[in-house]
């Protein structure tokens, strides 16, 4: 065992609670997620732009979120959209929209592989026309359904989770396969509307959840209107897809929260993902609470008796712009190191002293 | 064969009309809902949700299903499809798919169908978050902290998530100990109640129905003070109740034996091992405060130079048996070890002697940490405690014959 992994054993951990900055990489971000009660409204049935600074927690609540769709098994589905270019096209966005549901359902097929064989004839076209659209084509991605063994490297492959927990990929797959090959696809290309009605018909669906992210990057790089003008075709549709039962939810920087683009569309619920140093010392007790497997669940249990609050002690040392999610980890991170690098058996008064310098972050 | 205290029936349930109104209320006013029943061992959540069950089932538009992780028996609902329960063994996880296709049924749910268990196990999945029948499902699962933490994450897997995908549904858990993982969010913000001990009238209440179902050995005259034994707790009330021991302190010292036995690990069953544990429990019992480790590894292990090492093994079997857990500021073990075992100590001229061990480390503490004086003060239970009882002693206290 390293030296690092065993002291956190001798204090009660059975992982790093802090070792992820980047939510994307962090298997446990679904037991200890901590959501402020502002922006609970990402996870209801309506179009919702969730606002919040580089580090603020916007990825998570967006993983966070596509989880807890995907328990519904695609009774309300979640697609997630993070666009990964820059293009002024008009349908640039519906297209990458469009590829995101490819991608979706592919993962919802192989989860369900049985399914398909009950569709009718016009449903497995229609599906068949739909995976054409596939990153790197249909053919790769059933060469890879044949030859994988297990669902999570679709996942990766294609970077949209699976909707069920198959152990491995079994006979149904390879004949999924096979299947999908053989099918012939539709005479001509489907409208975004034709995928949406595809979903009902298909695999039931009841609501869409369009999950978009990954817009921090663009803003460093252009001015805030830019990307407002750049979004702004998916704000036309905002009402016409909510009576459809498609939610668009955005997660956008804090610096575009007042722009009049948002503000004026009504159908658009707005939540800003700040911090208090209650909420930020909850953060790091729910980290420790599952990293402990329950154990206890705050720094004050491998802290000296007459160091008590360590969480909320922490959280006060941040600085008014640092009062973030990401800060907060980091600076539990380095108590922790600290602690175990000197081979102390519990937190001192002294610990939590000596890490008052606040550290800078980047976005991820 | 289960023990002959895990039995449910219905004529011998006491008291909780409280708690049925709050579920009652809850069913009514909401659409859907996760709630979860916590208490400390034998304070009778599974003879709850049993009785909650039945209750259920005579309303028509309500269509409740319980799952029972842990061996209960309760020969009234022997026909009934719409539960598990096992007296044999506890819940495992080959039993998920035979719970689903009952869940099935009961909910009238359509799946698909695969000869592959992996699969059928997750179209179950699925065809119950797209459930169409208008009933409302009230999923009853008693004993879900308890369980083993892989079985939880499959039942939260297959059954709760999808489920709670339903418009309409509810969700009655209960639970001892320590709080487990959940993923869900509903699940991670469940309305937590308790389910405290009974009041005197209720305990004598029990003690009544039990003597009318002639399962009571006890006369009337012994009622007062097996409510004050007992501290309240039905299944305390019950073991005493139905003891062969003529002395009431004997009859308290074998539920307190049932109350901790049972829910430790097979290894520390065995009897020379148990003894050593149970005397260790027996200590921790007067710790008054919210402990840390190595609060209290010199007043549990003196003169051990592992004591840490002993003090934090304890503490996890402790916490695995759901006996103890971590609240607020420190572990604190279950109150329905505590309360009897002062009271059985004290009977035993056993209370004294760990006081003054107690005293001398909490002097210590108050010594090593002065910022926290106040704090180890308080370690020390208040004088008066269970001392004013008269009881008849027989035999030496186990920590004595255990050491």
């Amino acid at each position: 065992m390293e030296p690092a992994a065993r002291g956190l054993a001798a204090l009660g951990f059975a992982f790093d609670p802090f070792e992820h900055l980047d939510s994307t990489k962090d298997a446990h971000l679904q037991e200890y997620l901590v959501i402020p009660p502002a922006v609970q409204i990402a996870l209801s049935d309506q179009p919702v732009a969730v606002f919040a600074q580089p580090g603020g927690g916007k990825s998570a609540l967006r993983i966070y979120a596509a989880n807890f769709y995907r328990d519904s098994r695609g009774l309300k589905l979640p697609i997630t959209y993070i666009p990964e270019a820059y293009s002024d096209e008009p349908l640039f966005h519906f297209q990458g929209i469009q590829r995101a549901i490819a991608c979706t359902a592919f993962m919802y097929l192989t989860s369900y592989p049985d399914l398909f064989f009950a569709l009718t004839p016009q449903i497995k076209r229609t599906i068949k026309t739909l995976l054409l659209d596939l990153p790197y084509g249909l053919d790769f991605q059933l060469r890879a359904l044949i030859e994988s063994r297990f669902l999570s490297d679709l996942e990766q492959a294609l970077g949209a989770p699976a909707f069920s927990n198959l152990p491995e990929l079994g006979g149904a797959h390879r004949q999924l396969a096979r299947e999908l090959e053989k099918e012939s696809e539709l005479p001509k290309s489907l409208t975004l509307d034709d995928c949406f009605a595809l979903l009902t018909d298909a695999f039931g669906t009841k609501s869409i959840h369009i999950l978009i992210d990954g817009l921090d990057g663009f803003i460093e790089t252009h001015a805030s209107q830019a990307l407002l003008a750049w979004i702004e075709p998916l704000l036309n549709v905002l009402e016409d897809w909510n009576r459809k039962n498609i939610y668009l939810k955005f997660f956008l920087p804090m610096d575009i929260s007042d722009a009049p683009a948002l503000t004026v569309q009504g159908v658009l619920r707005a939540a800003a993902l700040t911090w208090d140093d209650n909420l930020l010392a909850e953060v790091v007790r729910r980290r420790v609470f599952v990293a402990s497997r329950g154990a206890f669940d705050s720094l004050d249990a491998v802290s000296a008796p007459d160091v008590r609050n360590v969480e909320l002690t922490l959280a006060r040392q941040l600085g008014e712009k640092e009062k973030l999610p990401r800060q907060m980890i980091l600076k539990s991170r380095e108590l922790l190191q600290n602690i175990i690098k000197s081979n102390k058996k519990e937190i001192l008064p002294e610990d939590l002293s000596s890490i008052r310098e606040p550290s800078y972050v980047t976005a991820i | 064969m289960s023990q002959p205290y895990n039995v449910f029936h219905s004529a011998e349930f006491t008291d909780r009309d409280s708690e049925f109104e709050r579920v009652s209320a809850i069913l009514k006013e909401k659409s859907r809902g996760v709630l979860i029943f916590e208490g400390a061992r034998g304070s009778g959540k599974s003879a709850f949700l049993l009785e909650l069950y039945r209750r259920l089932h005579e309303q028509s538009e309500i269509r409740p299903f319980l799952i029972s992780l842990l061996p209960y028996f309760a020969d009234e609902f022997k026909k009934k499809e719409n539960i598990w329960l096992n007296s044999e063994r506890a819940f495992q996880q080959q039993d998920i798919p035979e719970v689903l296709s009952r869940l099935a049924r009961s909910l009238e749910i359509d799946f698909i169908e695969s000869e592959d268990l992996n699969f059928q196990k997750d179209y179950f999945a699925r065809g119950l978050a797209y459930r169409k029948s208008k009933t409302v499902p009230v999923l009853l699962v008693d004993s879900v902290y308890e369980c083993p933490e892989e079985v939880r994450i499959e039942i939260e897997k297959y059954i709760f998530a999808p489920l709670l995908a339903s418009e309409r549904v509810f969700l009655i858990l209960s639970g001892r100990g320590k709080r487990p993982i959940w993923s869900s969010p509903e699940l991670q913000m469940a309305e937590i109640l308790t389910l405290d001990p009974l009041e005197h009238a209720y305990v004598k209440e029990q003690l009544v129905k039990l003597k009318k179902a002639g399962k009571s050995k006890r006369n009337e005259t012994e009622y007062d003070e097996i409510a004050d034994l007992s501290c309240g707790y039905p299944l305390i009330v019950r073991v005493m109740a139905e003891s062969e021991q003529k002395v009431l302190a004997d009859a308290l010292d074998e539920a307190i034996d049932i109350i901790i036995k049972d829910t430790l690990p097979e290894t520390e069953r065995e009897e020379k091992k148990y003894l050593q544990t149970r005397a260790l429990i027996e200590k921790l019992a007067l710790v008054n405060i919210p402990f840390r480790i190595p609060d209290v590894e010199a007043y549990l292990f003196p003169d051990d130079p592992e004591r840490r090492a002993k003090t934090n093994e304890l503490v996890n079997v402790l916490l695995a048996s759901g006996l103890l857990r971590y609240e607020g500021k420190g572990y604190q073990l279950n109150p329905s070890v505590v309360h009897p075992l002062r009271k059985w100590l004290a009977s035993k001229g056993q209370y004294g002697n760990y006081l003054i061990q107690l005293t001398k480390v909490s002097q210590d503490l108050q010594e090593t940490y002065p910022s926290a004086k106040t704090w180890y003060q308080r370690m020390i239970p208040a004088q008066s405690s269970p001392s004013d009882h008269t009881l008849y002693s027989s035999n030496l206290g186990k920590t004595q014959y255990a050491a």
